[in-house]
């Protein structure tokens, strides 16, 4: 109990705590003001500067007022910079909710806002997430800037995130915060299954790695009681044993199976997706079958073999197992094989029979190969799940073959370069800082000469994205003043406004005006595509449309939409308020509609749009 | 069993024995030492200031006791909140109390080991100074000032950053 | 009745705790506990404005301070005694945290912590307890047979989760 010191000509009728309240429980009040307030109190006196700037009342206002740290809070207990700390943060929040103001209302440097924003990393995660709480007047905008900023930090978290792998990119653009590196892990600290995770939190950022593991070591714990202790005292090769235990465990008992049927699943490579559906391809199995193992002491590595990866393990005597966790029902064999087995495989299979193939690899060609078989998988498949989104996993590992080509040996880069390079200008145009990162890497790459065969075509690849994204960021920076259409002006004027929802006159899908044309301006080639199916009787010379389209409502995915260009002929108006609502509600779960539309105006009975488009329609 | 409890200045109040126990203290001390009409001394709470503290606790009486407090549970941001104050503990707070009264009831929270009004106590504190500059808040609580005019511009300038805090 | 001074108080909460001593020497718990609680009574809470009406220069204040200190840390390091005497572990764990609070290297009340936790199978806790106790004050036998036994049950317990646990690496 310490005593407080005592007051300076103290009035009884106006007491100062300080002349009535010990310090702790000054402290305690202390909690309860604001930041703003405390520090107004600090500036009353020399003794309330000193109570307000206690070291633990900023901790806990800090910890109080933060959940999202991008370096995490600092965990010593004697650092005494707190205050400090406090201030250097909420100036991080003020800078982000500014910037994030400019993305929302301005159409002008919007990705380089985004980009300082991103560079904060998690720290900037709960001013997006508060904003989002109050606003009303934009909100339909403001959650789908919010959602693309946040899906950029996790993007550029998990790229960041694999730099550990690649020493060689040590402070290169691929951080995209170069001068204070994102925490970085070690080897040790980057396990096979945490790779696995990244390649799923890239497109979704709900993934948390903890669960993961928190599966695997449930499957661990749920093992050891089936698999032969470590110091097992009965004879024999213990390390085999168990290995053979484990597998039964895995493979027999909780049912993990070859995905043979729908093998170009690209959930069977998705970690999370692995353990939920107990399906995967070889490596995918493989590596639930070396990480369990690796909970249970039994060192298993995954090898390289070609079409069909084995895990490899060794036994005490030094004989090597290779084992097949690809297992089929009925299973032709008990999985293991010997070298010679293999050896006769690759025989069979007209392959060379070099020895790298039964030779441990190194994470780095581990994930390089789980990328190619994801990018294989989106190729292939026929009847794409709704709810996953390819072309992201697709992006996905594209960016990883990226960051991983120097150090993993692999196939040259150049034929992904410019698939990747097509999906960031359409879907994520924000991603540039990545693009510009690659461009160094290019650069230094043709500087050093270190591969004179590809020079050439490191050259091409360099001169194409140096374009893309010139072109990205000259658009970006360029003040645009479209022209605009005043309905009152045209000789047809237009029923429909923008904003306004409508079906299909014929085909019955829902959507929202974000444009209209007086007459028909679509091109020659679309108009001839027409005209064999849809003889529209007003022909050219009636408003069109452009409208925002759901594609099918589903419960279990977002809805997704599709851009239509339609005659006002086939545009059937929604009067009837019931009618108006259900669509209405239709078109706000499609999560990108906030780039056209501001919020739903109640009064008008049609969505607001956002600035941009307003400018250019001024009568709607 | 009603419970005897004699103010500092010898005033003697009659209370049952729940309104008692949301006094940590006094729950603590009747578990051990059972019932017995002999009066409880609290001679580190004037009379005044006791009544007022079993107003609140009678008030009160019907409520869960709060949990256990958890102090290193980092994100509670709702827990430090001064806006919740229902309309009878505001009432509370204000009739006929001044500074001196309100510092008294926090000591005599504290020293009973009534955390809610305690709380109370000290959210009604941070309410007063809501807002204002150091100025009004010297003058609200008579504090002396004894910085020289640099060093308040100083410290004025290096807290600049708070202003929308 | 017009209030007490500090100094009577001081001198009320000596009396009580001495009651107390002699209540608990004689077997009878629950009266030393009440006159346990009451000398706490008397003497927490006198850091208002009643110890403010000192002088700061008043040499008084420094030893009167500490007066009141030593005798609440008696007070509560005998109701620890009382709560373990009445098998109540949790209670001594409690008031032996606060006399911890003021000094944190009595030997006395690690001990009875140690012992409390013992009582609750909270092995670890025990033995660092006793382990810390063992050090500052190493003549004392008492606490060297607890923590021998605390240390038996940590090596018990560590032996029945290996068979548990064991051919589990982490």
């Amino acid at each position: 109990m310490a005593d407080a010191p005592l007051p300076e000509g103290a009035r009884s009728s106006k007491l100062s705590p300080t002349g009535c309240l010990p310090q702790d429980l000054i402290m305690e009040i202390l909690q309860y003001v604001d930041a703003r307030d405390a520090v107004h109190w600090m500036q009353c006196s020399s003794i309330w500067r000193d109570m307000c700037s206690d070291n633990l009342l900023w901790k806990k206002k800090s910890l109080a007022r933060w959940r999202h740290w991008a370096d995490g809070p600092p965990s010593d207990p004697k650092f005494a910079g707190w205050r400090q700390l406090f201030e250097e943060r909420h100036k991080k929040d003020v800078y982000a909710a500014r910037a994030l103001d400019g993305v929302v209302l301005e159409p002008c440097h919007r990705l380089a806002r985004m980009q300082s924003i991103a560079k904060l990393q998690e720290d900037a995660t709960d001013v997006l997430d508060r904003k989002l709480g109050d606003c009303l007047e934009d909100y339909l905008a403001r959650a789908f800037h919010t959602e693309r900023v946040r899906n950029m930090i996790n993007r550029s978290w998990v790229i960041g995130q694999w730099l550990a792998l690649v020493p060689q990119l040590n402070g290169s653009k691929f951080d995209i915060r170069p001068r204070q590196p994102l925490q970085r892990r070690t080897d040790d600290e980057f396990p096979l299954e945490f790779g696995a995770f990244l390649l799923c939190r890239f497109v979704d950022r709900n993934v948390q790695y903890a669960d993961i593991v928190k599966q695997l070591d449930a499957l661990a714990d749920e093992a050891a009681a089936v698999v032969e202790p470590i110091n097992s005292k009965i004879g024999g090769n213990v390390v085999e044993r168990r290995a053979r235990q484990l597998y039964d465990f895995l493979f027999v008992r909780k049912e993990f199976a070859a995905a043979a049927d729908a093998y170009y699943d690209v959930r069977n490579s998705l970690i999370d997706h692995v353990l939920s559906r107990r399906l995967g391809i070889p490596i995918s199995l493989c590596l639930i079958f070396a990480v369990v193992g690796r909970r249970l002491g039994i060192q298993i590595e995954l090898t390289s073999f070609p079409h069909h990866v084995l895990a490899r393990l060794v036994t005490e005597d030094g004989t090597q197992w290779y084992v097949d966790c690809f297992r089929r029902t009925p299973a032709p064999d008990d999985g293991f094989k010997t070298r010679e087995q293999c050896l006769d495989i690759l025989r069979s299979m007209g392959i060379a029979q070099r020895l790298e193939f039964l030779e441990p690899v190194r994470k780095p060609a581990i994930f390089a190969r789980m990328a190619t078989n994801i990018l294989s998988s989106v190729n292939h498949m026929r009847d794409p799940v709704r709810s996953l989104n390819l072309q992201q996993h697709a992006y996905g590992s594209m960016c990883l073959l990226l960051v991983l080509s120097p150090s993993a040996q692999m196939q040259p880069v150049s034929p992904w370069r410019r698939f990747l390079y097509g999906i960031l200008v359409s879907e994520c145009p924000e991603d540039v800082w990545f693009a510009e990162a690659d461009q160094e890497l290019l650069t230094s790459q043709l500087a050093s000469g270190a591969d004179p065969a590809g020079a050439a075509r490191i050259k091409a690849d360099l001169e194409l994205l140096t374009n893309e994204i010139a072109e990205i960021r000259r658009v970006d920076a360029e003040i645009r003043t479209p022209a605009v259409k005043d309905r009152e002006t045209m000789a047809i004027k237009p029923e429909m406004k923008v904003g306004d929802v409508m079906r299909h006159h014929k085909y019955g899908y829902c959507g929202v005006v974000y444009g209209w044309d007086a007459k028909y301006s679509g091109g020659e080639e679309w108009w001839a595509r027409q005209a064999g199916t849809d003889t529209l009787v007003r022909g050219r010379n009636q408003p069109f449309y452009h409208v925002v389209s759901i594609d099918g409502h589903h419960s279990d995915s977002a809805t997704s939409h599709i851009l239509r260009y339609v005659a006002e002929e086939n545009m059937r108006p929604i009067s009837e308020p019931a009618e108006r609502e259900e669509i209405r509600r239709i078109i706000e779960d499609c999560p990108d509609i906030g780039r056209w539309f501001k919020r739903w105006d109640g009064k008008s009975g049609r969505f607001a749009p956002v600035g941009e488009i307003t400018s250019m329609f001024v009568n709607g | 069993m009603p419970v005897i409890l004699q103010a500092s200045d010898g005033q003697q109040f009659t209370i049952s024995k729940p309104v008692a126990e949301r006094s940590m203290l006094l729950k603590n001390m009747l578990d051990d030492v059972g019932e017995n009409e002999q009066a409880i001394p609290l001679p580190n709470v004037s009379g005044p200031i006791l009544a007022a503290v079993i107003e609140y606790c009678e008030h009160h009486k019907d409520e869960a006791m709060p949990a256990a407090d958890e102090d290193d549970k980092v994100f509670e941001a709702s827990k430090k909140k001064p806006d919740d104050i229902d309309q009878w503990d505001a009432d509370f707070m204000k009739q006929g109390k001044g500074n001196e009264e309100l510092f008294e009831i926090i000591l005599a929270a504290n020293y009973l080991d009534i955390k809610p009004l305690l709380d109370l106590g000290c959210k009604t504190v941070a309410n007063m100074i809501k807002g204002k500059t150091p100025e009004q808040i010297r003058e609200m609580f008579n504090i002396e000032n004894d910085f020289t005019p640099d060093e308040e511009e100083q410290i004025r300038r290096e807290n600049e950053w708070a202003a929308d805090a | 009745m017009a209030a007490q001074t500090v100094d009577e108080k001081l001198q009320t909460g000596k009396a009580e705790k001495d009651k107390g001593n002699a209540a608990f020497k004689a077997g009878q718990i629950p009266e030393a506990l009440r006159a346990y609680h009451t000398a706490t009574l008397y003497l927490t809470g006198l850091d208002n404005a009643a110890m403010a009406a000192f002088v700061p220069q008043n040499p008084l204040a420094e030893t009167i301070k500490a007066e009141i200190k030593d005798t609440l840390k008696a007070c509560y390091s005998n109701m620890s005694a009382c709560y373990l005497k009445q098998s109540r572990p949790e209670k001594c764990i409690e008031l032996t945290a606060k006399v911890l609070a003021l000094d944190p290297n009595n030997a006395k009340a690690l001990f009875r912590r140690g012992q409390a936790n013992i009582a609750l199978e909270n092995e670890d806790a025990a033995y660092a307890d006793l382990l810390k106790a063992a050090e500052l004050a190493p003549q004392d036998k008492g606490i060297r047979d607890a923590l021998a036994s605390a240390h038996a049950m940590v090596k018990e317990r560590a032996a029945k989760s290996d068979a548990v646990f064991k051919g589990k690496l982490l």
